[in-house]
Parts: C-alpha cells; structure tokens; sequence
C-alpha cells in the first residue's frame, strides 16, 4: 500500500543506516511483547498500551523485512 | 540547509541549489526539524487531554499520516522549494497560493519563538531558579521575565547568525538527527522495560480523562508535534534523484515520527502523573528521562541538552523556512521584493529575517503575559498549520485533475479511476478527501477551542490579504486571479534540473498525447 512507485536500487552495501534499521527492529519485537505482556497480566486493558505494543511488534517486523528484501536484493547484484 | 546553500539571491536570474542530499541526508533533515517537535509538544498536549493524551496523540497522527501521504506525492511530483505555497500556487491560483503562502510563514513566525521558548525551556532543567522564578506586575500574575528574556536572547542570536550567513550543513543535521534518535530509543526502551507501569495508565486513562473539548483541544495541539513535514518538500530541490529519494525518506519519517509520539505519551503517563508532566511545560522529557532508574542521573540531563540542541535547530528552521518561503512568494509576484533585499556583505536576505525575527520576538514577549506561555504559542501555530495543510489537500485534489500529466513517482494511495469524456482518465484521491476533511475539522476545532489563535491567526489573514491587495494593484497585476505562467515549460525544467531524465520523457510522452487527443500539433514534438 505505501511502497512507493519509483524501483529502489539494489544496495551497494550494508551501511551504518541499515544496520540501525535492523538494530532497532530487532529491539521493538521483544519490547512489543514486553508492552502487552505487562498490559495483561495487569488486568486493567488500555487501548493504548495495546496498540503501542502492537505498533512495535509491527513496526519491527516491518523494519526485518525490508532489511530482508534489501539483503537479498544486494545478493542477487551480486550474483548477476 | 545542504552545504554549500546560502540564501538566495534577488534581482538576478534564480539560483539553482546544490543537490547534495542523500537518503539519509533527506531524512535525517526531515527528522532533525520533525522530531524536535515532541520536545515542546508533550507537556502542553498532556496538560489538554490529561489522561487521555496518547489517544489526543492518535486523532492528530491520523491526520499527520495522511498529510503526510499528501506532501510525499506533491514534493516527488514537483520537487522546488517553496513546500504549500508552491503546491496551492499551482493548482489553486496566486490567490490561494498566498493564502496557504501567509499561512506557512505564520508558523514559521509562530516556530522561531515556540522553539526559541522551549530551547530555553530544556537550558533551564539545568536552572531551576531561572525555571520557577516568577514576578506579578500589576494585572500580569506570574510572569517569568528571565525565561522570556532567556528566549529573546536566543532569537536575537539567531538571526544575527543567520544574517551573517549562517549554513546548517546536512552533516550537522545527520549527526544531531542520529543522536536524538538514538537518546530517544534508549529512553523509550529503558522507559517501557523499567519504569513505566501500566496500572498508572490505565487508572490515568479511566478516571483522568479529559472532557471532550479538553480531548479535542489536546488532539489541535498534538497536531503540533508533527509539525515539519514541509521541510522535506523545502530540501526537495537540494535531494539527488528527488522522485526515488524522497517517497522512501518521508514514508519512513511519517511512520517513526507517528511511533514516537505515541510512545512518548503512552509512557509519560505510565511513569509520572499527568498533573506532574502539566506544572513541567518547559522540559516535559527530560523530567520523564530523569524518572528513569538506572539511567536516569546521565538521560535527564543529556536529554535536556539534546533537547534544548535540536529546539534550538528549529527554531533557527523556522528563520530560515520563513525567509525562504517569502523568496519563493517573490518570485512568483505574490509578496513585495522588499523582503528579498540582499545585505551587500554578507549576501543574505536582511528584509525578511529582521521582519520575522522582530515579529517572533513581539509574539514571544505577548506570550510570557499569557498565564502558560508555550499553550498561547501552540494556539497559534497550529492554527497556521492547519490553515496551510488545508490548502495542500486542495491542490493535490486539484493538481490531479487539473495537471494529470505530471509523473507521479508516489501517489496516495486509494485512488478511483475516472475516465472523463475525452478518454483521459483521473484518479481521483478518495484519501485526499477524507485527509481534508480531517485537516479541515483540526481547523475548525483550533478556530472553535483556542482562545488565542481564533483572534490573531484571522487577524494575520486579514491584515495579509489587505497587503496582497494593495500589493497587487499597485503593481497591476490581477487580485482574484492568476498571472498566465507556463507551468509545463517550468515542469520540464524542474525535473531536468533533478537528472529525473526518465520522468521529463514520459511527461513529455503524456503532454503529446493529450495534444494529439485534442487534435493540435504539440510544442513538445519539436524537441
């Protein structure tokens, strides 16, 4: 739905840009889970402690995936 | 700025600015304006919408993602500085081209003294004294004189700076953008995992909540803390291959600063009483940073000086945006080429950053009388915002009907397809209506719920429409209506400019075909 219309180039390698992507989708997963773990077993539900903990849980995923489809867009330049 | 960008020059042909940023660059310039905003937004929202102000927060990021989404497609589209201005100029008119113009720089106006304040604000974690200091003068009950003193110091500075020449590299925006970033993930992180206890928010939630003018007040002030997207479309001109770069640096910005904002207020809440982040309007961070086990001691205060840093930036955005903006309107006949007047030394606009600066200096000083200083200023910035962002709604609507022939390397998406009479087809924007109609409603509650801005931000648009009249006839040119410019020849020109090779031929392509639909020899075959 958001991704823009104009092709990407492939990546001429992992920069510090990058790694802080995948760093920091890496640490929103767990820190989702940790939100709305902590949200339940309090017992009193907010709607906004459930969607922040969505959100991040999201919002991580998003962030692996891209840097997933970045990595193997730089694998298959190199192939070629 | 991009490096190597001075103020533009007057009376000769116009300047072409270095295209130096990069991906990174564009959104770290983006970052370094946005992000500051949480700074000053947060104590004042959680002040408004009390319990309930990540969902205060919410209402307005809905709206900010759509404007968003908006100024994603215009500034790819048409990649100039000049932001709103320049998008209400082509599919509105010169009229509304000034109106959305008059509207943009009052919060530009509006940004140098809020920013200004709250920069200060975070100086004065470190200075308490300064930061309780209070004196009742007549009528006038707890007026803080060295807060406002502070601030006008600051703003007086600024624009010294900025007259003698001031250049913002990008690499100072990518350092200081980077480590904000990372400040903020560690507060957030830390915050989340140690501090923040979702009882308190819940209880907070439940039996502090707002009224609904309270929660819709708080939800026209959220709106100020995504304040900024304009200046992606303002660097559009100095971004390598605009059309690639700026969907992927905005959409990415949108999100991020959509993420911290709301979880900004989801923890302030689950870690302090709202009433406590209220009475701290000046440093609402830092104060949440310091509440921080472990690390609280060094991030109160790294945050504080972080915080009074990247304030500091935007407001010095604000100087440049407006002297900038008023360049832009210039050039297109819409504002006197007195405020372009160039200092012979230093070859900066002088006119408009001593007009502006003074104006934000006289805000400022108005504003301390007020009994909460930053609320007066976010009254009136949101009420130029919204009025702005309104337009831009619009002129994309509009654009899209009006100049289909433009490439549009990023669309906003959920478009119906329209195939009109003579067999061009529209898209016509479903989320450009619903985004102005959210937009639209954000003003009306500005207009209907603050006290200040329903006065001044009018007022402001009087007093300017009275000048764009007398301007206009004085010069002959139409009031109402347009000057005849050409628009495709300038397209052409601006997506040469950009090396987007590819999109100048297929809107050549486009303009051909529509020339041959309407049976007419095109001037575009010819090159």
């Amino acid at each position: 739905m958001f991704r823009p219309r104009q092709p990407v180039p492939p990546p001429q390698r992992a920069t510090w840009a990058d790694l802080y992507r995948i760093g920091l989708g890496v640490l929103m997963i767990p820190l989702g889970a940790t939100i709305l773990v902590r949200t339940l077993s309090a017992h009193i539900v907010t709607p906004a402690s459930i969607l922040m903990g969505l959100a991040f849980i999201g919002f991580g995923v998003y962030r692996l995936y891209v840097g997933f489809v970045r990595y193997r867009m730089y694998r298959e330049m190199r192939r070629k | 700025m991009a490096e190597g960008q001075s103020a533009p020059e007057v009376g000769e042909q116009r300047i072409e600015l270095r295209r130096d940023v990069t991906v990174w660059g564009s959104y770290m310039w983006g970052y370094a304006d946005v992000g500051a905003d949480i700074y000053a937004a947060l104590g004042i929202v959680i002040a408004a919408a009390q319990g309930m102000a990540p969902l205060a927060f919410a209402i307005a990021g809905l709206v900010y993602v759509m404007v968003g989404l908006a100024f994603t497609e215009l500034s790819s589209s048409y990649p100039v500085a000049g932001g709103g201005q320049y998008y209400s100029l082509r599919g509105l008119g010169d009229f509304w081209g000034f109106i959305a113009g008059i509207a943009l720089l009052f919060s530009y106006t509006i940004d140098i003294a809020l920013f200004a304040v709250a920069a200060t604000g975070y100086v004065n974690f470190f200075l308490p004294m300064v930061r309780e200091f209070s004196v009742t003068l007549g009528p006038l009950v707890n007026v803080n004189p060295l807060w406002c003193l502070e601030a006008i110091v600051v703003i007086v500075a600024l624009s010294l700076l900025n007259i003698r020449g001031v250049r913002e590299s990008s690499r100072f925006n990518e350092v200081l953008g980077a480590f904000d970033l990372v400040i903020e993930s560690s507060i957030i992180v830390t915050g989340f995992l140690f501090a923040w206890r979702p009882e308190l928010l819940a209880y907070q939630w439940t039996f502090e909540a707002p009224t609904v003018t309270q929660l819709l007040y708080g939800a026209s002030l959220a709106i100020i803390s995504f304040v900024g997207l304009e200046s992606i479309s303002q660097a559009a001109q100095e971004t390598r291959r605009p059309a690639t770069i700026i969907p992927r640096t905005s959409l990415t910005l949108i999100f991020t600063v959509l993420i911290y904002a709301m979880s900004f207020s989801t923890l302030s809440l689950g870690v302090l009483p709202w009433r406590e982040i209220a009475v701290r309007e000046g440093d609402p961070i830092a104060l949440l940073a310091s509440n921080i086990p472990y690390i609280g001691v060094v991030a109160g205060r790294l945050t504080a000086l972080l915080g009074a840093t990247i304030l500091l930036t935007s407001s010095n955005t604000g100087i440049m945006g407006a002297s900038r903006l008023v360049f832009s309107m210039s050039h297109f006949r819409l504002a006197s080429e007195w405020f372009n007047r160039v200092q012979p030394r230093y070859r900066t606009p002088i006119n408009s950053i001593l007009a502006f600066s003074g104006a934000s200096v006289v805000l400022t000083l108005l504003s301390f009388i007020t009994p909460r200083v930053l609320d007066t200023l976010a009254n009136l910035y949101a009420f130029g915002a919204t009025l702005g962002y309104t337009l831009v709604f619009l002129s994309l609507i509009r654009l899209r009907f009006t100049d289909p022939y433009s490439p549009r390397p990023y669309k906003v998406p959920g478009n119906i397809r329209w195939r009109r009479k003579d067999g061009s087809v529209i898209e016509v924007p479903v989320i450009g209506f619903i985004g102005f109609a959210g937009v639209f409603a954000t003003w009306l509650t500005v207009v209907v719920t603050h006290d200040i801005g329903r006065i001044f931000g009018p007022l402001w648009v009087l007093v300017c429409v009275v000048y764009y009249v007398v301007y206009r006839r004085r010069n002959r040119l139409p009031v109402w209506s347009s000057v005849p410019r050409d628009w495709e020849k300038e397209q052409v020109e601006v997506l040469t400019s950009a090396e987007e090779y590819e999109l100048v031929e297929q809107y050549k392509q486009a303009l051909i075909q529509r020339d041959k639909g309407r049976g007419v020899r095109s001037r575009w075959l010819e090159e």
